[in-house]
């Protein structure tokens, strides 16, 4: 069951590169970040929602997980949970770069959502570990 | 027939259990396919709302530190 499951969240992941053909004049790698921030915010989203429908079983059963969770809703110093504001330090990033592309400003943007892709990975790794097992 | 009945509540209760990961993990699905579906850079109106999309999701109860 947990094996299935990581397998069918990670599937989307997959072909993400394949599902899109880009409109003339769209940046790949500015609509690949915009790609990345949809799929974090559904992915940290999807799994605090578990966590917290499932507290004080997820706290007993699955220490790391509940303390990842914790990680994730981390107020940062803007009052953001740190789960979002990864999300937002690379919106900031990708705005910066669709208003002046350069080398930099792209090099940058990569960097940023590299980061952000394995915030995505760990937490889809957590998110199969909470999920209800055969009794 | 009664240590079915007997079992039934547990049975009941982990069918609701699995069918109700089942449906965010649907939604979460479709979520992701939806965004590996864009194929053009958000308009300043797009970005902004999903700006508001992630501030307001800030306030939500499951988004709050426990300690």
């Amino acid at each position: 069951m947990k094996n299935l499951s990581l397998a069918l969240l990670c599937f989307p992941l997959l072909f993400a590169g394949c599902f899109a053909t880009l409109k003339p004049g769209a940046d790949a790698v500015v609509v690949r970040a915009q790609q990345a921030e949809q799929m974090a915010f559904a992915t940290f989203d999807t799994y605090l929602k578990m966590v917290h429908a499932h507290e004080a079983k997820v706290k007993s059963t699955a220490p790391a997980a509940y303390d990842f969770a914790e990680w994730l809703r981390a107020k940062q110093p803007d009052g953001q949970p740190r789960g979002l504001a990864m999300i937002e330090s690379l919106g900031r990033v990708r705005r910066a770069y669709a208003a002046n592309r350069t080398t930099e400003g792209k090099s940058s943007l990569l960097s940023a959502l590299s980061a952000l892709q394995s915030s995505i990975a760990e937490t889809q790794k957590h998110l199969a570990a909470v999920q209800p097992q055969p009794r | 027939m009664q240590p079915i009945l007997l079992a039934l509540p547990t049975i009941l209760s982990t069918a609701k259990e699995v069918f109700g990961v089942g449906r965010e993990l649907y939604t979460y699905v479709n979520k992701l396919r939806s965004a590996a579906q864009q194929d053009a850079e958000w308009t300043e109106a797009q970005d902004a709302h999903w700006q508001q999309q992630i501030r307001d999701a800030g306030l939500e109860p499951h988004w709050q530190p426990r300690n």
